[in-house]
């Protein structure tokens, strides 16, 4: 049947399309005054969606670029600490510490020493000046303890202490008791200690197994030594003594140490010996070194750039992350002390001499303020060392500086892999930040020339509609009427 | 019969008086173009015939029509696209009704292409950029732990998003309320219409028994019935009613639709007007319930005989001697309009039922009368040799019963009633046939009393259900119960509560996280847990938890998988577990067991929970303590604290919600963020620049996935298990607004459909019934030439006549 279409029927049907009309053209006008495609999830909800999660990728990527810059920043200010370090270490100039040594071994006069020493003494504290240096509030090479100033010279505390008064039950105390008892318990009193025989300290087994009567009064004859001091090889003629416990240690009663080895306990009669982060660089006592491994080894401060950073089970996957800690300690060459050092010097009557020297820092700070030290022992009046053996020791620092200035090396030189890798980070980082705004804006933001030709198509057609608004009830047979 | 010599006048005169009508109608017509239900109205006109035999019958004579007679107005409609109108009406409705309410959501959580633009923040959000934020916040925190500063911006960012929470969670409520509103004018709407429509019904009836078809009225009712459509859905059906012998009316009955999709339910066919009756839709109405308070005896129903004490549940009561779980019988479970406590269910508050069901009263005309249902059955022949009951218990053949009346007929009320205070009456007949014999009927006449009717979950449908819908429906925290009973649909039904129940559940789980990752126990660089000891300088360090094992000292690790059986073994005794057996049925971890081990706790099976609970003793007023706290014997070093709390005031953070998450009390007095559990060998603290916890911040608020299980939040337990999402937080917020506008583009998209359909079967409403002014203009130029011609008649016969009278006969 053909529709009859009535005036009313007409006129609701112009309403609903002119209502239409006119809402197309708000969108459209909406698209050119935001500039955007959409302007809720219910208009495109997969787009906006997506939209959305470029965006938090963008906001992320944004972050990482900041603190990536924030640590490239670190690292340059590192990077610069690590020069001057490798300026007043190793430089062939006439300042620096190692042009110090040079001229301490070819310069015997006295004064030249001794002002060397100081000299010497003197660059190690610039060099844990320069290890303490800061970038911003935080202590760029203190490892995750930014906020403390990483190394310092503090009283040498003695590691073998024992507060309060020693008990002889406790193994931790042996240390504290001259004696051994016959179960093997220790004490301090010699009258209550196992009584041996006493041993003769320069015996030697060949000499005396070879030993005519001219020879029993040679210092190396006998295992054992009688009560008037003779060797002896007779048991039953020997002198006894209490039996010594040989973990004794005269100093467990003192809390800090002198330079020389003794004891006190007058905080300012302590030597002065470089810590890192409170523990003696120096040391090799267990509870320091298990610490030093774990600043080397185990502590980071793990940040993250952009390396996808992912944790499983809690625990954070070290991939994925960036470990920003700088530990002191690593880039001066590490800590505690090494053994074995064979060393020769040659005596003035041009005779060599070989010796093992033991107890040799592995810190190249620790070095340098240990040979300011022998030298500024030597004689001022004609430079002589204080002792063969400050000569052996200092000769043995003089190698291991060597060493542990090519140690340093190519530790700067791992410090500026790590520098580079952050420049690099942080060009990636910039371009995928760039990628990712351009991606968003390209499926957020309107096309200018799009948005206002819809925009002028759309008030065209609503123009349009009005006019045809204008003329719908303009005419029907009623005009022409004429009864 | 033929006409008379004037019978030609009358002719001519109702020929005028047809066209003068025809006239007037069509004026009426054009007046009331722009009058809203207006129907256009026809003239109906035939033509006069008058039968039987003639005074002075005449062989030549021709029967003619004795002109034409106005016979009565009617108007034009159409009842097939007025069904289809009604129902489209109530699909519109209910598109629209839930657009409004989604467009209001809207407006609160969608945040595309919002931001502020002057800090280059545009299109990035306002809500979900603030967990951006904070994950940058964090980043900015790794890098400079330790800084007050920094610390600062964490807890002002977090301050932001909770305050950012709260407001949007507010808006969601005032949204709530303001349908709630919507809806109570709408069922006060509905009920407007039905009571109008009854009057009109009422109107229109005796305006029939006067013989005036009423159109006006009936142009108004259905108006009114259009109006209604769009409110709920519902069928209109015309039939006649007898009112006095011979004398019929038309009455009309409104029911609801059958919109429940459960065939099962017969409410969906509620009667809502019946002639000059009509019911009422109503809210129903719940007294409110006081809260259970173990303090507070009166709140608690039930008894426990042997202890003498009034208890919560029916598992710690006594039974009565009817088996039953005694009562308690101080308990006032109600609560008054002014907040008093009460028994008396009368005088307790009354609030709109939670799920806002609804009942339709009972109908009743003006006067407030009853109305009764009488339902005739089929009338049934039967055998006059059958027995049935005589009404009084007695077994009487119906030849006899009706013999016995002395009538031909009998009535008998039966005891089947539909319902209380219904009446079934069986009537018996006898008709008597030409040989003498009977034939005897049965017909069953049932009078069914108008009745209250508790609607279903789905007997509405348009706009009133659309808002009921908006206002209960959850979504994936429907309670599995409803979604198996009431609506297996419920759990893809997304009102307002769901889009607050996930806002409360991304609110509750990012508090959760945070909380817990800022609470712990300190551990040594290889995970143990520490407590603090002495050297043999004196110094105090950090040495390792030990749990004797096999007469040997064992170290706790803080990943429970690391510690070897034994140690475990050790530890679950110590917390009171038997096994892991015990532990996994409990639904803990290893993580809480340590944990509780680290604090002194013990396992309580009946609280399903460590104790003591509380790190600080609950003490009384004077003092005394009420309740031990777990911190006085706690093993490790326990640092850090509740950041998110229920309450700004308070460091509870129980029952969290997107309402009422807080920065806590502790925080917003000291800076309280774990930067790190891990101390380095002998220390009893993490280095001052340790970040690992922090930087396991950001990666909880910016790339940590977590499932979002409904059941998660408190008080849904028996929601869908089921993971909405895994995903970020941020990702969860996304996630809300790619729901919501998944919801308004459907909806949009069904209401525009809806809206065209409804708009085509207007027009076609409108081609039938609608005034057109082309029409109208024909009918003026048909009834104006009508009208002329019957004048030219008029003057014809008088012409005719006055030839006759005056002229016939003459001879000059």
């Amino acid at each position: 049947m053909i529709p009859r279409m009535t005036t009313v029927g007409t006129l609701k049907n112009y309403r609903y399309s002119l209502n239409n009309s006119n809402i197309t053209m708000t969108k459209s006008m909406n698209t050119v005054l935001t500039r955007r495609l959409f302007n809720s999830y219910a208009e495109d909800p997969a787009l906006a969606t997506r939209c959305f999660q470029i965006r938090n990728s963008y906001w992320k990527t944004s972050s990482q670029l900041n603190v990536n810059e924030s640590l490239r920043h670190k690292y340059d200010v590192a990077w610069e600490s690590m020069s001057n370090m490798s300026t007043d270490l190793y430089a062939l100039a006439e300042d620096t510490a190692y042009g110090n040594v040079i001229r301490s071994l070819s310069d015997p006069t006295g004064p030249g020493r001794t002002a060397l020493g100081q000299s010497l003494s003197a660059k190690a504290k610039d060099l844990a000046q320069i290890m303490n240096g800061r970038y911003g509030e935080n202590y760029v090479f203190a490892g995750a303890d930014t906020l403390n100033a990483p190394f310092t010279w503090d009283s040498y505390k003695n590691p073998a202490y024992i507060d309060g008064t020693p008990d002889a039950t406790n193994p931790d105390h042996v240390a504290a008791f001259p004696y051994l008892k016959a179960d093997g318990t220790p004490t301090d009193v010699a009258g209550d200690a196992e009584q041996v025989l006493q041993k003769n300290p320069n015996y030697n087994k060949e000499f005396t197994d070879n030993a005519t009567a001219a020879d029993v009064d040679d210092p190396r004859y006998g295992e054992y030594l009688t009560v008037d001091g003779k060797g002896t090889t007779n048991p039953d003629i020997a002198n006894t003594v209490p039996k010594e416990n040989e973990k004794y240690n005269p100093t467990t009663s003192f809390k800090y140490l002198k330079s020389d080895g003794t004891g006190t306990d007058d905080e300012n009669e302590a030597a002065k010996v470089l810590h890192y982060r409170g523990v003696r660089v120096d040391s090799n006592e267990p509870a320091d070194v298990e610490k030093m491994e774990y600043f080397l080894k185990n502590e980071a401060k793990y940040i993250d750039v952009g390396l996808g950073h992912k944790e499983a089970d809690g625990q954070v996957v070290s991939s994925t992350v960036f470990d920003s800690s700088l530990q002191g300690i690593y880039f001066s060459g590490g800590y505690g002390t090494k053994d074995g050092v064979e060393v020769e010097i040659e005596k003035p009557d041009g005779t060599i001499v070989r010796k093992t020297v033991d107890n040799i820092p592995n810190n190249v700070i620790s070095m340098v303020s240990e040979m300011g030290e022998i030298l500024q022992r030597c004689s001022s009046e004609d430079g002589r060392w204080a002792s063969e053996d400050d000569q052996f020791r200092f000769k043995a620092l003089v190698d291991q500086f060597e060493e542990g200035c090519s140690s340093f090396r190519e530790r700067w030189t791992e410090m500026d892999t790590q520098s580079g890798f952050l420049r690099d980070n942080s060009e990636l980082l910039t371009s995928t930040k760039d990628s990712l705004q351009q991606q968003y804006m390209e499926l957020e933001d309107a096309d200018p020339a799009a948005a206002i030709s819809d925009f002028m198509f759309a008030r065209y057609c609503y123009d349009a509609a009005l006019k045809v608004g204008n003329s719908v009830l303009s005419q029907s047979l009623m005009d022409y009427m004429n009864l | 019969m033929g006409i008379g010599t004037f019978g030609s006048f009358t002719q001519a005169r109702l020929a005028i008086y047809a066209a003068q009508t025809g006239i007037t109608v069509t004026g009426n017509n054009i007046s009331n173009i722009n009058t809203p239900g207006y129907t256009r109205q026809r003239l109906n006109q035939v033509s006069l015939y008058t039968a039987g035999a003639d005074r002075y019958y005449s062989e030549g004579d021709i029967r003619t029509g004795q002109g034409a007679l106005v016979k009565s107005l009617s108007q034009i409609r159409d009842p097939y696209l007025d069904i289809r109108y009604r129902t489209l009406s109530a699909q519109t409705g209910y598109a629209d009704g839930r657009l409004d309410v989604l467009d209001e959501i809207q407006r609160i959580l969608d945040e595309v292409g919002a931001g502020d633009e002057s800090k280059g923040e545009a299109g990035h959000g306002i809500l979900g950029l603030e967990f951006k934020k904070l994950a940058a916040a964090f980043k900015d925190l790794v890098d400079q732990t330790g800084h007050q500063e920094y610390d600062n911006t964490v807890r002002q960012i977090a301050q932001n998003l909770v305050t950012k929470l709260n407001s949007y969670a507010n808006k969601l409520e005032e949204v709530q309320n303001n349908t709630i509103s919507k809806l109570e004018q709408n069922v006060s709407k509905v009920n407007e219409h039905l009571e109008t429509i009854r009057a009109l019904n009422e109107e229109i009836r005796k305006s029939e028994i006067h013989g005036d078809p009423a159109l006006e009225l009936r142009d108004e009712r259905n108006l009114q019935i259009d109006e209604l459509s769009e409110l709920i859905d519902i069928k209109v059906i015309y039939t006649e009613e007898e009112i006095a012998a011979g004398l019929k009316v038309e009455k009309l009955s409104i029911y609801l639709d059958n919109a429940n999709p459960d065939g099962t339910v017969t409410t969906d066919e509620s009667l809502l007007v019946s002639g000059v009756y009509n019911a009422q839709l109503r809210l129903d109405q719940v007294p409110v319930k006081r809260e259970i308070d173990p303090n507070d005896p009166t709140t608690l129903p039930f008894w426990d005989g042997v202890n003498q004490k009034a208890v919560a549940t029916e598992a710690e009561a006594t039974a009565g001697p009817d088996g039953k779980p005694m009562a308690n019988p101080d308990y006032l479970p109600y609560e008054t309009a002014e907040g008093k406590p009460t028994a008396n269910l009368s005088e307790a508050k009354k609030v709109n039922d939670p799920n806002y069901s609804m009942t339709v009263s009972e109908l009743r005309n003006k006067i407030g009368e009853i109305y009764v249902a009488i339902n005739k059955g089929t009338v049934k022949p039967v055998s006059g040799t059958d027995m049935v009951d005589n009404g009084q218990g007695n077994q009487v053949s119906i030849a006899d019963l009706i013999a016995n009346s002395g009538r031909d007929s009998f009535t008998v009320e039966t005891p089947d009633k539909p319902t209380e205070g219904d009446k079934s009456l069986m009537i018996y007949k006898r008709t008597k046939l030409p040989n003498g014999d009977y034939a005897y009927t049965q017909q069953l006449v049932t009078k069914v009393v108008s009745k209250k009717v508790q609607l279903d979950d789905n007997d509405l449908t348009g706009r009133i259900q659309a808002q009921r819908e908006m206002l209960t429906e959850k979504g994936e925290f429907t309670d599995r119960n409803v979604i198996a009973d009431i609506d297996e649909n419920a759990g893809g039904k997304r009102g307002i509560p769901y889009y607050q129940r996930t806002l409360d559940l991304l609110a509750n789980q990012f508090a959760k996280v945070m909380n817990e990752a800022n609470q712990g126990f300190l551990t040594d660089d290889k995970g143990n847990f520490i407590t603090a000891g002495k050297n043999t300088a004196g110094e105090e360090i950090g040495v390792a938890i030990t749990i004797p094992v096999n007469g040997k000292d064992e170290t706790i690790n803080s990943d429970w998988e690391k510690n070897s059986a034994d140690v475990q073994n050790a530890i679950l005794a110590a917390v009171g577990l038997a096994d892991a057996a015990a532990m996994k049925d409990a639904k803990l971890t290893g993580k809480n067991v340590l944990d509780a081990y680290l604090k002194g706790q013990t396992y309580d099976a009946g609280k399903k929970a460590f104790v003591p609970e509380n790190k600080e003793d609950v003490l009384a007023e004077d003092g005394t303590v009420l309740e031990p706290g777990w911190g006085k014997n706690a093993k490790g070093i326990f640092v850090g604290g509740v950041l998110f709390s229920n309450n700004p005031g308070n460091d509870d953070p129980s029952k969290i919600t997107a309402a009422n998450i807080s920065i806590s009390n502790t925080w917003q007095k000291n800076h309280l963020l774990v930067c790190s559990y891990e101390c380095p060998p002998g220390e009893l603290e993490p280095a001052s620049g340790a970040s690992d916890n922090i930087r396991h911040f950001e990666y909880l608020v910016g790339d940590q996935k977590f499932e979002f299980i409904p059941t998660d939040l408190d008080g849904y337990e028996n929601a869908s298990g089921v993971s909405m999402l895994t995903g970020t937080f941020f990702e969860m917020w996304n996630n809300i607004g790619t729901t919501l506008g998944e919801d308004q583009s459907h909806t949009d998209t069904v209401l525009n459909a809806s809206y065209k359909n409804l708009l085509s079967v207007d027009t076609a409403r409108d081609s039938v019934s609608s005034v057109d002014f082309n029409d109208e203009a024909m009918n003026l130029m048909m009834y104006s030439k009508s009208y002329n011609a019957a004048c030219r008649l008029m003057t014809t016969i008088d012409s005719v006549l006055d030839k006759l009278i005056n002229g016939t006969g003459i001879t000059t």
